[in-house]
């Protein structure tokens, strides 16, 4: 009579329509009593749920739990994160600057004059004397007067040629 | 705020610093053809810097100084001396023949335009060839090359106006 009753309740369970007393009798038929050969399959099911029911949260366990949080430990850890970031933030800032400068730099580089470093050190053929070199220089613009002049009159022309021919670079 | 304006002032120094370590560094024809003529105990080399052209502009100068009869001829010489950074002058009376068509031969007329080229009745040369600045129109470099009894190279390097120039040229004709 037992095991029929039971079964009728391990049906109304898997059914999903037992109610909660009915679910202790079946848990308490399958720890305690005999079972039934033709029901030990299910025990195995209902001594796993008792042992569930079993296991308490020791009683000291909420107090622990609020020691863990309230202790200073965490609380720095929870600091030096919120100071963590900016300085993350300032480096990567940084970093991007570095290379939008050095991008810009390297794009900027070929237009201006060829970087071809003159391997020649002029510095030793340069005058000391400023009244020297300022010789120098005269005579360098006269030679170049004198050969506009003399480039302007073999043509035939007036100096005026030479200045429609500068016209092109404007 | 602070740290943006901190930024700006950043990226401004790096600019600023890039852009004027390449300036110094000018390209001339005489670096780029003729490296081995300045080696060449053939010839006689001068050598203007940038500074120098600088301090000519704190100097007091006037007719007298520059040994001209004109004060017109030292102002446009002046007028231009603003706008030059770097003179360089190779000459030799040596196998100056040979050495005017080995120069002109090796100048890249892809670079360089040629403003004017003459031959005279007494066998002198003259080569005119410059830079073009495509940025401000003006002139980064003039070369000029003359053949005869000496071989002359001349490099003006600067922001060259030519209008000053002939300027200069029509005032020596003048005299």
């Amino acid at each position: 009579m037992k095991s029929d009753m039971i079964k009728q309740l391990l049906d109304r369970y898997f059914e999903g329509n037992s109610s909660l007393k009915e679910e202790q009798q079946l848990r308490r038929y399958f720890t305690e009593g005999p079972v039934a050969p033709e029901l030990i399959a299910y025990q195995a099911i209902f001594q796993v749920l008792q042992a569930e029911q079993e296991i308490k949260l020791p009683s000291d366990f909420e107090s622990n739990f609020m020691k863990l949080i309230e202790t200073p430990e965490s609380e720095t850890k929870i600091r030096s994160i919120a100071l963590r970031r900016p300085i993350r933030l300032w480096i990567s800032r940084a970093a991007a600057i570095i290379i939008l400068v050095l991008g810009l730099a390297w794009v900027l580089q070929p237009l201006n004059e060829p970087t071809e470093t003159a391997s020649i050190d002029w510095s030793q053929y340069e005058p000391e004397d400023p009244e020297e070199a300022i010789e120098y220089y005269k005579q360098a613009m006269l030679k170049l007067g004198a050969a506009l002049n003399n480039g302007a009159s073999t043509a035939g022309t007036n100096i005026k040629h030479v200045e429609e021919m500068g016209q092109f670079f404007k | 705020m602070k740290s943006i304006k901190f930024m700006l002032l950043l990226v401004a120094f790096c600019i600023l610093g890039a852009t004027t370590s390449n300036g110094q560094s000018q390209a001339n024809a005489i670096d780029k053809y003729f490296k081995q003529y300045v080696d060449n105990q053939d010839f006689t080399v001068v050598y203007i810097s940038g500074k120098m052209f600088e301090l000519f502009g704190k100097l007091d100068i006037d007719k007298e100084t520059l040994d001209l009869d004109d004060e017109e001829d030292v102002e446009a010489i002046m007028d231009i001396a603003r706008d030059m950074k770097g003179l360089r002058i190779l000459t030799t009376d040596i196998n100056s023949d040979r050495y005017y068509k080995e120069a002109k031969s090796k100048i890249s007329t892809g670079e360089y335009e040629v403003l004017m080229t003459v031959r005279t009745q007494d066998g002198d040369n003259v080569e005119f060839l410059i830079l073009e600045n495509e940025a401000n129109n003006k002139i980064a470099e003039l070369l000029l090359l003359v053949g005869g009894d000496d071989f002359v190279l001349l490099s003006f390097v600067g922001n060259l106006d030519l209008d000053k120039i002939v300027k200069l040229a029509n005032e020596m004709e003048k005299d």
